[in-house]
Protein backbone atom coordinates (compact mmCIF):
# COMPACT_ATOMS: atom_id res chain seq x y z
CA UNK A 1 0.00 0.00 0.00
CA UNK A 2 2.97 2.38 1.03
CA UNK A 3 4.77 1.42 -1.86
CA UNK A 4 2.08 1.83 -4.08
CA UNK A 5 1.36 5.95 -2.78
CA UNK A 6 4.98 6.38 -3.43
CA UNK A 7 4.79 5.18 -6.79
CA UNK A 8 2.02 7.52 -7.52
CA UNK A 9 3.96 9.95 -5.82
CA UNK A 10 6.69 9.92 -7.46
CA UNK A 11 4.57 9.89 -10.88
CA UNK A 12 3.20 12.74 -10.12
CA UNK A 13 6.40 14.70 -9.45
CA UNK A 14 8.16 13.32 -12.70
CA UNK A 15 4.43 14.59 -14.18
CA UNK A 16 5.03 18.08 -12.68
CA UNK A 17 8.38 18.38 -13.70
CA UNK A 18 7.70 17.49 -16.79
CA UNK A 19 5.03 20.26 -17.55
CA UNK A 20 7.20 22.73 -15.78
CA UNK A 21 5.88 22.33 -11.89
CA UNK A 22 7.74 22.69 -8.89
CA UNK A 23 8.61 19.31 -6.80
CA UNK A 24 7.42 18.59 -3.56
CA UNK A 25 9.57 17.39 -1.31
CA UNK A 26 9.24 13.77 -1.10
CA UNK A 27 10.28 12.86 2.35
CA UNK A 28 7.81 15.58 3.33
CA UNK A 29 5.11 14.80 1.03
CA UNK A 30 5.13 10.98 2.68
CA UNK A 31 5.58 12.45 6.09
CA UNK A 32 2.27 14.38 6.02
CA UNK A 33 0.64 11.61 3.59
CA UNK A 34 1.73 8.91 6.33
CA UNK A 35 0.58 11.03 8.72
CA UNK A 36 -3.26 11.98 7.64
CA UNK A 37 -3.46 7.99 6.98
CA UNK A 38 -2.49 7.70 11.01
CA UNK A 39 -5.13 9.93 11.73
CA UNK A 40 -7.77 8.48 9.58
CA UNK A 41 -6.83 4.97 10.79
CA UNK A 42 -7.13 5.62 14.94
CA UNK A 43 -10.44 7.49 13.88
CA UNK A 44 -10.36 11.26 14.07
CA UNK A 45 -13.30 11.23 11.94
CA UNK A 46 -15.30 10.00 14.79
CA UNK A 47 -13.86 12.79 17.06
CA UNK A 48 -15.06 16.39 16.05
CA UNK A 49 -12.14 18.35 17.14
CA UNK A 50 -9.66 15.51 15.92
CA UNK A 51 -12.22 15.43 12.63
CA UNK A 52 -11.57 19.45 11.96
CA UNK A 53 -7.77 18.91 12.24
CA UNK A 54 -7.80 16.26 9.47
CA UNK A 55 -9.99 18.45 7.52
CA UNK A 56 -7.31 20.94 7.91
CA UNK A 57 -4.55 19.10 7.34
CA UNK A 58 -6.08 16.85 3.94
CA UNK A 59 -6.99 20.85 3.01
CA UNK A 60 -3.11 21.75 3.37
CA UNK A 61 -2.08 18.90 1.10
CA UNK A 62 -4.07 19.69 -0.98
CA UNK A 63 -2.94 23.18 -0.86
CA UNK A 64 0.49 22.25 -0.93
CA UNK A 65 -0.12 20.86 -4.40
CA UNK A 66 -1.83 23.50 -6.37
CA UNK A 67 1.22 25.75 -4.77
CA UNK A 68 3.44 23.09 -6.28
CA UNK A 69 1.86 23.61 -9.63
CA UNK A 70 2.27 27.66 -9.57
CA UNK A 71 5.96 26.50 -9.03
CA UNK A 72 5.59 28.03 -5.43
CA UNK A 73 8.19 25.37 -4.17
CA UNK A 74 8.96 26.81 -0.74
CA UNK A 75 5.22 28.13 0.03
CA UNK A 76 3.98 24.70 -1.10
CA UNK A 77 6.91 22.83 1.09
CA UNK A 78 5.65 24.87 4.17
CA UNK A 79 2.39 24.08 3.44
CA UNK A 80 3.10 19.99 3.32
CA UNK A 81 5.00 21.06 7.13
CA UNK A 82 1.01 22.50 8.17
CA UNK A 83 -1.03 19.28 6.75
CA UNK A 84 1.89 17.45 8.89
CA UNK A 85 1.42 19.21 11.97
CA UNK A 86 -2.51 19.49 11.65
CA UNK A 87 -2.77 15.38 10.86
CA UNK A 88 -0.47 14.53 14.54
CA UNK A 89 -2.92 17.26 16.03
CA UNK A 90 -5.87 14.83 14.89
CA UNK A 91 -4.22 11.51 15.94
CA UNK A 92 -3.23 13.03 19.57
CA UNK A 93 -7.05 14.34 20.18
CA UNK A 94 -8.44 10.82 19.13
CA UNK A 95 -5.82 9.01 21.82
CA UNK A 96 -6.35 11.75 24.39
CA UNK A 97 -9.98 10.89 23.79
CA UNK A 98 -9.19 6.89 24.16
CA UNK A 99 -6.60 7.44 27.19
CA UNK A 100 -9.64 9.52 28.94
CA UNK A 101 -12.00 6.81 28.64
CA UNK A 102 -9.33 4.18 29.58
CA UNK A 103 -8.60 6.09 32.66
CA UNK A 104 -12.38 6.58 33.48
CA UNK A 105 -12.70 2.48 33.35
CA UNK A 106 -10.29 2.06 35.05
CA UNK A 107 -11.64 4.31 38.07
CA UNK A 108 -15.28 3.21 37.58
CA UNK A 109 -13.72 -0.60 38.46
CA UNK A 110 -12.44 0.54 41.43
CA UNK A 111 -15.95 2.03 42.38
CA UNK A 112 -17.41 -1.48 41.21
CA UNK A 113 -14.88 -3.36 43.52
CA UNK A 114 -16.19 -0.97 46.51
CA UNK A 115 -19.89 -2.17 45.98
CA UNK A 116 -19.39 -5.83 45.48
CA UNK B 1 11.07 74.81 17.38
CA UNK B 2 13.21 73.04 15.17
CA UNK B 3 14.09 70.92 17.88
CA UNK B 4 10.22 69.75 18.56
CA UNK B 5 9.88 68.95 14.93
CA UNK B 6 13.06 66.75 14.62
CA UNK B 7 11.53 65.19 17.54
CA UNK B 8 7.73 64.65 15.94
CA UNK B 9 9.57 63.25 12.88
CA UNK B 10 11.87 60.45 15.19
CA UNK B 11 8.73 59.32 16.75
CA UNK B 12 6.95 58.71 13.71
CA UNK B 13 9.65 56.81 12.21
CA UNK B 14 9.60 54.71 15.37
CA UNK B 15 6.21 54.26 15.02
CA UNK B 16 5.99 53.28 11.41
CA UNK B 17 9.19 50.81 12.22
CA UNK B 18 7.19 49.50 15.44
CA UNK B 19 4.16 48.63 12.79
CA UNK B 20 6.30 47.45 10.16
CA UNK B 21 7.49 44.60 12.67
CA UNK B 22 3.72 43.86 14.20
CA UNK B 23 3.70 39.97 14.73
CA UNK B 24 1.10 38.30 12.21
CA UNK B 25 -1.94 36.96 13.96
CA UNK B 26 -1.13 33.40 13.65
CA UNK B 27 2.40 34.34 15.42
CA UNK B 28 0.41 36.23 18.12
CA UNK B 29 -1.90 33.00 18.13
CA UNK B 30 1.45 30.67 18.64
CA UNK B 31 3.12 33.25 21.39
CA UNK B 32 -0.30 32.24 22.82
CA UNK B 33 -0.53 29.12 22.88
CA UNK B 34 2.61 28.25 23.96
CA UNK B 35 2.17 30.23 26.75
CA UNK B 36 -0.95 28.13 27.45
CA UNK B 37 1.61 25.01 26.88
CA UNK B 38 4.02 26.10 29.67
CA UNK B 39 1.32 26.04 32.00
CA UNK B 40 -0.06 23.17 31.06
CA UNK B 41 0.60 19.47 32.32
CA UNK B 42 2.80 19.20 29.46
CA UNK B 43 5.59 21.24 31.65
CA UNK B 44 5.91 18.37 34.48
CA UNK B 45 4.89 15.24 32.33
CA UNK B 46 5.51 16.18 28.77
CA UNK B 47 8.94 18.35 28.59
CA UNK B 48 10.46 16.69 25.27
CA UNK B 49 7.02 18.11 23.84
CA UNK B 50 6.81 21.42 25.33
CA UNK B 51 10.90 21.81 24.45
CA UNK B 52 9.41 21.02 20.48
CA UNK B 53 6.99 23.62 20.74
CA UNK B 54 9.60 25.89 21.75
CA UNK B 55 11.92 25.59 18.91
CA UNK B 56 9.24 25.78 16.34
CA UNK B 57 8.15 28.98 18.03
CA UNK B 58 11.58 30.40 18.02
CA UNK B 59 11.81 29.57 14.48
CA UNK B 60 8.50 31.45 13.50
CA UNK B 61 10.32 34.39 16.09
CA UNK B 62 13.10 33.77 13.39
CA UNK B 63 11.12 34.30 10.53
CA UNK B 64 9.07 37.03 11.77
CA UNK B 65 12.87 38.91 12.81
CA UNK B 66 13.72 37.77 9.04
CA UNK B 67 10.91 38.87 6.85
CA UNK B 68 7.65 40.43 9.01
CA UNK B 69 4.42 39.71 7.68
CA UNK B 70 6.04 37.09 5.50
CA UNK B 71 3.97 33.59 3.84
CA UNK B 72 7.21 32.09 6.01
CA UNK B 73 6.82 33.77 9.51
CA UNK B 74 2.52 33.12 9.19
CA UNK B 75 3.40 28.96 7.95
CA UNK B 76 5.88 28.44 10.69
CA UNK B 77 3.82 30.27 13.40
CA UNK B 78 1.01 28.10 12.51
CA UNK B 79 3.70 25.29 12.44
CA UNK B 80 4.35 26.78 16.16
CA UNK B 81 0.84 27.04 17.39
CA UNK B 82 0.27 23.19 16.25
CA UNK B 83 3.35 22.19 18.46
CA UNK B 84 1.81 24.30 21.52
CA UNK B 85 -1.33 22.77 20.95
CA UNK B 86 0.41 19.06 20.37
CA UNK B 87 2.53 19.33 23.80
CA UNK B 88 -0.33 20.30 25.65
CA UNK B 89 -2.91 17.46 24.39
CA UNK B 90 0.06 15.05 25.02
CA UNK B 91 0.33 16.54 28.45
CA UNK B 92 -3.23 15.44 29.01
CA UNK B 93 -2.19 11.82 27.60
CA UNK B 94 0.40 11.43 29.79
CA UNK B 95 -1.94 12.78 32.93
CA UNK B 96 -4.68 10.03 31.81
CA UNK B 97 -2.36 7.73 31.60
CA UNK B 98 -1.09 8.17 34.76
CA UNK B 99 -4.11 8.20 36.26
CA UNK B 100 -5.45 5.05 34.71
CA UNK B 101 -1.90 3.41 35.79
CA UNK B 102 -2.69 4.60 39.79
CA UNK B 103 -6.03 3.22 39.45
CA UNK B 104 -5.13 0.21 37.98
CA UNK B 105 -2.41 -0.33 40.73
CA UNK B 106 -5.21 0.71 43.35
CA UNK B 107 -7.22 -1.64 42.08
CA UNK B 108 -4.81 -4.17 42.26
CA UNK B 109 -4.19 -3.14 45.91
CA UNK B 110 -7.56 -2.82 46.65
CA UNK B 111 -8.20 -6.59 45.10
CA UNK B 112 -5.82 -7.89 46.97
CA UNK B 113 -6.65 -6.20 50.50
CA UNK B 114 -10.17 -7.89 50.00
CA UNK B 115 -8.88 -11.28 49.33
CA UNK B 116 -7.20 -11.37 52.07
CA UNK B 117 -10.07 -10.03 54.21
CA UNK B 118 -12.09 -12.69 52.19
CA UNK B 119 -9.07 -15.76 52.82
CA UNK B 120 -9.29 -14.53 56.27
CA UNK B 121 -13.06 -14.51 56.82
CA UNK B 122 -13.16 -18.75 55.30
CA UNK B 123 -10.60 -19.25 57.77
CA UNK B 124 -12.37 -17.88 60.99
CA UNK B 125 -15.05 -19.75 59.70
CA UNK B 126 -13.86 -22.84 59.24
CA UNK B 127 -12.41 -22.32 62.90
CA UNK B 128 -15.87 -21.73 64.13
CA UNK B 129 -16.91 -24.86 62.23
CA UNK B 130 -14.29 -26.84 63.66
CA UNK B 131 -14.60 -25.89 66.94
CA UNK B 132 -18.39 -26.48 66.61
CA UNK B 133 -17.39 -29.69 65.46
CA UNK B 134 -15.67 -30.26 68.80
CA UNK B 135 -18.65 -30.05 70.81
CA UNK B 136 -20.79 -31.62 69.18
CA UNK B 137 -18.29 -34.38 69.10
CA UNK B 138 -17.93 -33.94 72.78
CA UNK B 139 -21.84 -33.75 73.12
CA UNK B 140 -22.26 -37.03 71.27
CA UNK B 141 -19.38 -38.73 73.50
CA UNK B 142 -21.29 -37.27 76.78
CA UNK B 143 -24.28 -38.59 75.35
CA UNK B 144 -23.00 -42.06 74.23
CA UNK B 145 -21.52 -42.42 77.62
CA UNK B 146 -24.66 -41.31 80.06
CA UNK B 147 -26.56 -43.51 77.24
CA UNK B 148 -23.91 -46.38 79.01
CA UNK B 149 -24.15 -45.38 82.71
CA UNK B 150 -28.16 -45.65 82.20
CA UNK B 151 -28.20 -49.27 80.56
CA UNK B 152 -25.67 -51.00 82.86
CA UNK B 153 -27.84 -48.95 85.96
CA UNK B 154 -31.12 -50.49 84.23
CA UNK B 155 -29.24 -53.60 84.34
CA UNK B 156 -27.91 -53.68 87.60
CA UNK B 157 -31.29 -52.87 88.99
CA UNK B 158 -32.71 -55.86 86.76
CA UNK B 159 -30.24 -58.08 88.33
CA UNK B 160 -30.85 -56.79 91.75
CA UNK B 161 -34.80 -57.13 91.83
CA UNK B 162 -34.88 -60.43 90.51
CA UNK B 163 -32.61 -61.77 93.55
CA UNK B 164 -35.58 -60.44 95.13
CA UNK B 165 -38.26 -62.41 93.58
CA UNK B 166 -37.44 -65.57 95.96
CA UNK B 167 -38.18 -63.67 99.19
CA UNK B 168 -40.82 -61.02 98.41
CA UNK B 169 -43.49 -59.85 95.59
CA UNK B 170 -42.22 -57.65 92.87
CA UNK B 171 -43.80 -55.47 90.35
CA UNK B 172 -44.50 -52.29 88.35
CA UNK B 173 -47.40 -50.30 88.84
CA UNK B 174 -47.85 -46.45 88.28
CA UNK B 175 -45.84 -45.59 91.45
CA UNK B 176 -42.35 -47.50 89.80
CA UNK B 177 -41.45 -50.69 90.81
CA UNK B 178 -43.14 -52.06 94.12
CA UNK B 179 -41.47 -54.85 96.79
CA UNK B 180 -44.37 -56.37 99.05
CA UNK B 181 -43.23 -58.10 102.21
CA UNK B 182 -45.48 -59.77 104.13
CA UNK B 183 -46.42 -58.76 107.48
CA UNK B 184 -46.40 -61.78 108.77
CA UNK B 185 -42.67 -62.44 107.96
CA UNK B 186 -41.34 -59.22 109.40
CA UNK B 187 -43.42 -58.94 112.24
CA UNK B 188 -45.31 -60.67 115.26
CA UNK B 189 -48.68 -59.67 115.75
CA UNK B 190 -49.29 -56.28 117.30
CA UNK B 191 -45.42 -55.79 117.44
CA UNK B 192 -43.12 -53.32 116.05
CA UNK B 193 -39.91 -55.54 116.70
CA UNK B 194 -38.30 -57.56 113.20
CA UNK B 195 -38.38 -61.13 113.30
CA UNK B 196 -35.37 -62.50 113.11
CA UNK B 197 -36.34 -64.69 109.95
CA UNK B 198 -37.22 -60.96 108.72
CA UNK B 199 -33.46 -59.49 109.26
CA UNK B 200 -32.46 -62.35 106.95
CA UNK B 201 -34.84 -61.51 104.33
CA UNK B 202 -34.38 -57.80 104.56
CA UNK B 203 -30.74 -58.24 104.47
CA UNK B 204 -30.92 -59.77 100.75
CA UNK B 205 -33.60 -56.90 100.18
CA UNK B 206 -30.71 -54.18 101.59
CA UNK B 207 -27.70 -56.13 99.24
CA UNK B 208 -30.28 -55.39 96.39
CA UNK B 209 -30.93 -51.52 97.19
CA UNK B 210 -27.63 -51.13 97.21
CA UNK B 211 -27.13 -51.94 93.99
CA UNK B 212 -29.75 -50.42 92.52
CA UNK B 213 -29.20 -46.94 90.56
CA UNK B 214 -27.46 -44.41 93.20
CA UNK B 215 -30.22 -42.14 91.67
CA UNK B 216 -33.23 -43.86 92.69
CA UNK B 217 -34.94 -43.40 96.00
CA UNK B 218 -37.03 -46.20 97.91
CA UNK B 219 -40.27 -44.87 100.01
CA UNK B 220 -41.16 -47.51 102.70
CA UNK B 221 -44.93 -48.09 103.34
CA UNK B 222 -46.46 -49.62 106.46
CA UNK B 223 -50.00 -51.18 106.36
CA UNK B 224 -51.89 -52.53 108.74
CA UNK B 225 -55.27 -54.48 108.84
CA UNK B 226 -58.84 -53.19 110.01
CA UNK B 227 -58.22 -54.91 113.17
CA UNK B 228 -58.22 -52.51 116.15
CA UNK B 229 -58.63 -48.72 116.53
CA UNK B 230 -57.53 -46.65 113.48
CA UNK B 231 -55.15 -44.89 115.56
CA UNK B 232 -53.76 -47.62 116.35
CA UNK B 233 -53.33 -49.09 113.42
CA UNK B 234 -51.49 -45.88 111.71
CA UNK B 235 -49.04 -45.71 114.53
CA UNK B 236 -48.28 -49.03 114.37
CA UNK B 237 -47.62 -48.94 110.37
CA UNK B 238 -45.52 -45.85 111.25
CA UNK B 239 -43.37 -47.87 113.58
CA UNK B 240 -43.23 -51.28 111.50
CA UNK B 241 -41.98 -48.34 108.37
CA UNK B 242 -39.40 -46.96 110.56
CA UNK B 243 -38.21 -50.67 112.14
CA UNK B 244 -37.55 -51.53 108.12
CA UNK B 245 -35.87 -48.47 107.45
CA UNK B 246 -33.98 -48.37 110.65
CA UNK B 247 -32.29 -52.08 109.48
CA UNK B 248 -31.95 -50.87 106.38
CA UNK B 249 -29.77 -48.60 107.45
CA UNK B 250 -27.84 -50.82 109.92
CA UNK B 251 -26.88 -53.22 106.22
CA UNK B 252 -25.57 -50.52 104.47
CA UNK B 253 -28.21 -48.73 102.62
CA UNK B 254 -27.72 -44.96 102.62
CA UNK B 255 -30.06 -43.39 105.15
CA UNK B 256 -30.54 -40.46 102.19
CA UNK B 257 -32.05 -42.76 99.97
CA UNK B 258 -34.92 -43.90 102.25
CA UNK B 259 -37.96 -43.07 103.80
CA UNK B 260 -40.61 -44.53 105.97
CA UNK B 261 -44.28 -43.91 105.98
CA UNK B 262 -47.19 -45.29 107.86
CA UNK B 263 -50.32 -45.60 106.29
CA UNK B 264 -52.09 -47.30 108.73
CA UNK B 265 -55.55 -49.99 107.74
CA UNK B 266 -55.89 -47.59 104.64
CA UNK B 267 -56.10 -48.68 100.80
CA UNK B 268 -56.64 -52.53 101.36
CA UNK B 269 -55.49 -54.93 98.67
CA UNK B 270 -57.92 -57.54 99.52
CA UNK B 271 -60.77 -58.03 101.69
CA UNK B 272 -60.80 -57.54 105.81
CA UNK B 273 -63.46 -60.10 106.62
CA UNK B 274 -61.52 -62.79 105.76
CA UNK B 275 -58.14 -64.40 107.53
CA UNK B 276 -56.25 -64.80 104.29
CA UNK B 277 -57.71 -60.61 103.49
CA UNK B 278 -56.31 -59.48 106.36
CA UNK B 279 -53.03 -60.82 106.37
CA UNK B 280 -52.51 -59.55 102.95
CA UNK B 281 -53.28 -56.60 104.07
CA UNK B 282 -50.65 -56.49 106.96
CA UNK B 283 -47.52 -55.97 104.42
CA UNK B 284 -44.69 -53.59 103.85
CA UNK B 285 -44.15 -51.99 100.66
CA UNK B 286 -41.04 -50.88 99.07
CA UNK B 287 -41.45 -48.51 96.21
CA UNK B 288 -38.25 -47.76 94.25
CA UNK B 289 -38.32 -44.49 92.15
CA UNK B 290 -36.23 -42.02 90.53
CA UNK B 291 -34.81 -38.99 92.50
CA UNK B 292 -33.48 -38.79 95.96
CA UNK B 293 -35.31 -39.48 98.95
CA UNK B 294 -36.12 -35.53 100.05
CA UNK B 295 -38.17 -35.42 96.98
CA UNK B 296 -39.92 -38.77 97.76
CA UNK B 297 -40.55 -36.70 100.82
CA UNK B 298 -42.05 -33.89 99.60
CA UNK B 299 -44.32 -36.55 97.81
CA UNK B 300 -45.29 -38.02 100.60
CA UNK B 301 -46.14 -35.58 102.84
CA UNK B 302 -49.48 -35.42 101.34
CA UNK B 303 -49.90 -39.06 101.65
CA UNK B 304 -49.00 -39.82 105.18
CA UNK B 305 -46.87 -39.50 108.56
CA UNK B 306 -42.78 -39.86 107.53
CA UNK B 307 -40.13 -40.87 109.76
Amino acid sequence: MQYTSRCLTGLSLLMAAACGSATLPQSKLIAAESEIKAAETVGAANNPQAALHLKLAREGLDSANALAKDNEEQKATLALLRSQKDAELAVALTEETAARDRAMRAQQRITELRTQ
Amino acid sequence: MRHASFASLLIIALCAGCGSNAPTVQLKDARDAFQTARTSEAASLTPDKLYEAKLALDKAEEAHQDDPGSYREQSLAYIAQRQAELAVVHGRIAKAKLEEHNASEHYTELQGKMLDQSKQQVATTEKELAERENALQKSAQELEAERSARETAEARTKDALKSLQDVAKVKEDSRGTVITLDGSVLFASGQTRLLAIAERTLSDVAKALKDLDPGSSVSIIGYTDSVGSAENNQKLSEDRAQAVRSYLISQGVPETKLVAIGRGEEQPIASNDTAEGRANNRRVELVIGSGNAAAANDRSNALGTIR
